[in-house]
């Protein structure tokens, strides 16, 4: 049967569709022509290109519309005239086989241009026509609501033509896979997933498999298009329409809202992904001299106070006062951080106005600070009850005055650097050490006033202990590491460079704080082979740096046993000792460890 | 009024759900002015669509990018990003519906969904993982940027900080006038903020030269 249940106006259209058709056929190679250099543009661009007919003028596409005169409807899948030379022939069983695999599926009244245009295509297969795109009532691409709706379907009717868009077609829909993946087996299981074949549980060469009118199918898109389509539900409020091509989805979506070709640049970053891009950066130079001088966008984003809390100006010796009380203002009173290390220029009322105004700080640098005194840090101490960390290594105006005020107003203290500042008397240490328990890197170098009942004061108040630095300090013996020994079970660092500690000392210090992993006893003139026997029989495993530079009684023997021993060891200092004859052990080792000698 | 017809399938339950369609079909046929004989194809079926046969042992997530493609992901996968864990718990097991990301393009989604599906996987060395990462990040500046968007969105943070890295990276040790260059960013400073601006860099710049 060719012809059911068709109203005049149908009729008019189909035999107008039919027309257009035939002209289609006229054009198809011509048209084949200027699609393939399409074909090689579009594979450059984004993938909405290809469904943009009216952009195109060249494409044959034809226009099916239906006034809204609410004419009966009949069903959509009856029927239609074969274009062609033959007619197909129906029966009620769909006889014709290319169309029995086929489900379309009608469910509003208004739709059933569409639904008419997928019997069209599912008759000459999905390659045959392609539909372009669907414009529903009340959306024209000019505006104008004319009330009607308009389906767009391009037209392929020579073999060729057939081919090419088929090929064209798999290859958009498989675009994503292309564009990362070489071989078409390498296309990632999510667009296989949707892009596998009807029936088929392993990908398939698309491009060698002919299609059949079973990869195919139209129907209305909704949020839950499986329930709808399953219940028969009547689809009203379906807002548009997808195609299952080959087993993939495609929803045609309204022009209006069409996503086309969209170039994304760093400009369409929000704020706050530059804010997480910006916290990548280095504070110095590349936040605060540069991503605030980009533009606008930029330096809104570069200035949020969080991105300010931590500063640096180690390396900018030169930074002026005035610059470090303007970028700290730019922390909006939230500065944890402040590393002024060997800014000279930096004068104390602005080291005491940061402090001041930023009450919240944690850590404060100051070393190599020669101008910064006793009225700064005193200042600092009172401003900031939440330090943590304080260096003031080199500040050689610091007096016990400082420690004195650190210890009473910063309880939190847990690092403080004294590395080489002026004369602290024991009292302060000692009042330092009583009030702040948590101390647990400390560093005094350089100091004749620490001798072993200093010593023995601190590491009876600070059990925490990890770090000690105490080189330089030529009063501290034995004593003071077998007071460590009992007291800081914790150490893990320890210096005692320049001091008259012996092996003996060493001994009870390793044999009782099992974490020790570096030791210094460069230039400790009583260090002999018999330290080198304690570390090897109480660290040889852990040991990962030691330092016994200029320890003349330190035999050969002992250093090679150190080498091939200690297996974590990665840098020894030798140098100035009268060995000279390692080659043996340092071949052995390789680059494994680092040897100073 | 609802018509149904569906596509022949080999359907076990098909006859009695045909004949109650035949039924709404000879009905809509009395209302047509038009008394030409209705064919209809009226083998109903409760058959899934083609491509649930192909369907994962796991549960899948649906989500549909802004073209509308339609991407099935094993929940696992889904499950890296935040948004989708919220929102598949906010909508409970029986939804099937895809998941619709309008925000997202489907070639950055394919490539989001690569991302999860490698890192959704635990056992993995280190080394590989950061080997892999670098190699996926090997993208031209549009998909890093959008990428980087989808991972905000999508609530995704070891991916938003991957791809913060390398904008980061990309930024790093450059002046502003090369950053200007390299994103092609318009410099929308007036002169006197441009002024303002250099004023307060001068110190620095006094320092390098």
């Amino acid at each position: 049967m060719r012809l059911r249940s068709q109203t005049a106006s149908e009729r008019a259209q189909l035999e107008a569709l039919q027309e257009f058709a035939w002209r289609a056929h006229h054009q198809a190679a011509r048209e084949h022509e200027q699609a393939s250099e399409r074909e090689v543009t579009d594979e450059g661009g984004s993938s909405g290109d290809g469904w943009r007919a009216a952009d195109q003028p060249n494409t044959p596409t034809m226009a099916l519309t239906r006034q809204s005169s609410g004419d009966q409807v009949p069903a959509f899948d009856t029927g239609i005239p074969h274009w062609g030379e033959e007619p197909v022939q129906r029966t009620a069983h769909g006889s014709d086989s290319s169309d029995s695999e086929v489900a379309l599926r009608r469910s509003t009244e208004a739709a059933w241009p569409r639904a008419r245009a997928a019997s069209l295509l599912s008759r000459r297969g999905p390659d045959a026509c392609r539909l372009v795109d669907y414009l529903s009532p009340g959306e024209t691409a000019t505006g104008n609501d004319t009330g009607e709706d308009t389906l767009y379907v391009k037209v392929v009717d020579s073999e060729d033509e057939r081919e090419w868009t088929r090929k064209r077609r798999v290859a958009r829909e498989l675009r994503l896979g292309q564009r990362h993946h070489r071989r078409r087996d390498e296309i990632p299981p999510s667009v296989l997933t949707e892009g596998r074949f009807a029936g088929e549980t392993t990908p398939t060469k698309l491009h060698e498999r002919p299609l059949t009118s079973s990869d195919f199918t139209i129907f209305p898109h909704s949020n839950t298009p499986h329930k709808r389509r399953l219940a028969g539900v009547s689809d009203e409020s379906a807002e548009s329409w997808s195609v299952l091509l080959a087993g993939t989805r495609k929803q045609l979506r309204p022009r209006s809202t069409s996503n086309a070709a969209r170039r994304v640049t760093i400009e369409s970053l929000p704020g706050d992904v530059l804010f997480h891009v910006f916290r990548q950066l280095d504070w110095m130079p590349d936040l605060a001299l540069t991503a605030t001088r980009v533009c606008r966008q930029w330096r809104a984003s570069a200035l949020d106070e969080r991105l300010w809390r931590e500063m640096d100006f180690c390396g900018y010796e030169r930074v002026p006062s005035a610059v470090v009380v303007e970028l700290s203002r730019r922390a909006n009173g939230t500065l944890r951080s402040i590393d002024l290390s060997k800014c000279h220029q930096v004068s104390n009322e602005a080291i005491v106005a940061v402090a001041r105004e930023n009450a919240g700080l944690e850590c404060v640098r100051l070393s190599w600070c020669t101008q910064v005194d006793d009225e700064v840090v005193q200042e600092v101490a009172r401003s900031c009850p939440r330090l943590r960390e304080i260096v003031l290594s080199f500040c050689g105006n610091i007096t016990s005055k400082s420690v004195e005020a650190l210890a009473s107003h910063c309880p939190r203290l847990t690092a403080v650097n004294l590395a080489c500042v002026g004369k602290v008397e024991l009292s302060a240490l000692t009042k330092l050490a009583r009030c702040c328990p948590n101390i647990r890197r400390l560093q005094i170098v350089n100091s004749l006033l620490v001798d072993d009942a200093a010593v023995i004061h601190l590491a009876k108040r600070l059990p925490h202990l990890t770090h000690l630095d105490l080189s330089w300090c030529y009063n501290v013996s034995d004593e003071s590491l077998f007071c460590l020994a009992r007291h800081c079970k914790h150490l893990t660092w320890v210096e005692l460079g320049d001091t008259k500690v012996s092996a003996r000392g060493i001994h009870a210090l390793l044999s009782a704080c099992p974490r020790i992993l570096h030791l210094n006893f460069a230039r400790c003139v009583l260090v002999d082979d018999a330290a080198i026997t304690a570390i090897l029989t109480h660290a040889a495993h852990r040991l990962e740096g030691l330092n016994i530079a200029s320890c003349h009684r330190i035999s050969d023997d002992a250093v090679k046993n150190l080498l091939t021993k200690c297996a974590a060891l990665k840098t020894l200092d030798v140098s100035k000792l009268p060995c000279r004859r390692l080659g043996d052990a340092l071949r052995r080792v390789g680059s494994r460890v680092e040897v100073f000698y | 009024m609802v018509r149904k017809s569906f596509k022949k399938k080999a359907g076990e339950s098909a006859a009695a759900a045909a004949s109650s369609s035949r039924a709404a079909a000879g009905t809509s046929n009395n209302n047509d002015d038009n008394s030409a004989p209705v064919d209809v194809k009226a083998e109903a079926t409760t058959a899934p669509l083609p491509r649930a046969s192909a369907a994962p042992t796991e549960r899948a997530i649906r989500l549909r990018s802004a073209e509308g493609t339609v991407f099935t992901v094993e929940d696992s996968t889904a499950r890296m990003s935040a948004f989708i864990r919220n929102m598949l718990e906010f909508v409970g097991d029986e939804d099937d519906s895809a998941v619709p990301l309008e925000d997202i393009d489907a070639k950055t989604l394919a490539k989001v969904i690569e991302y999860c599906r490698y890192h959704a996987q635990a056992d993995r060395p280190k080394e590989e993982k950061v080997q892999w990462d670098r190699d996926f990040l090997r993208v031209d500046q549009s998909l890093l940027f959008s990428l980087t968007l989808a991972a905000n969105f999508l609530d995704i943070p070891d991916l938003l900080e991957l791809c913060c890295r390398h904008i980061a990276d990309m930024i790093r040790g450059k002046t502003p006038e090369q950053i200007r260059a390299a994103f092609n960013i318009e410099n929308d400073f007036t002169p006197e903020e441009e002024e303002q601006v250099r004023a307060e860099n001068a110190w620095a710049e006094a320092d390098t030269h």
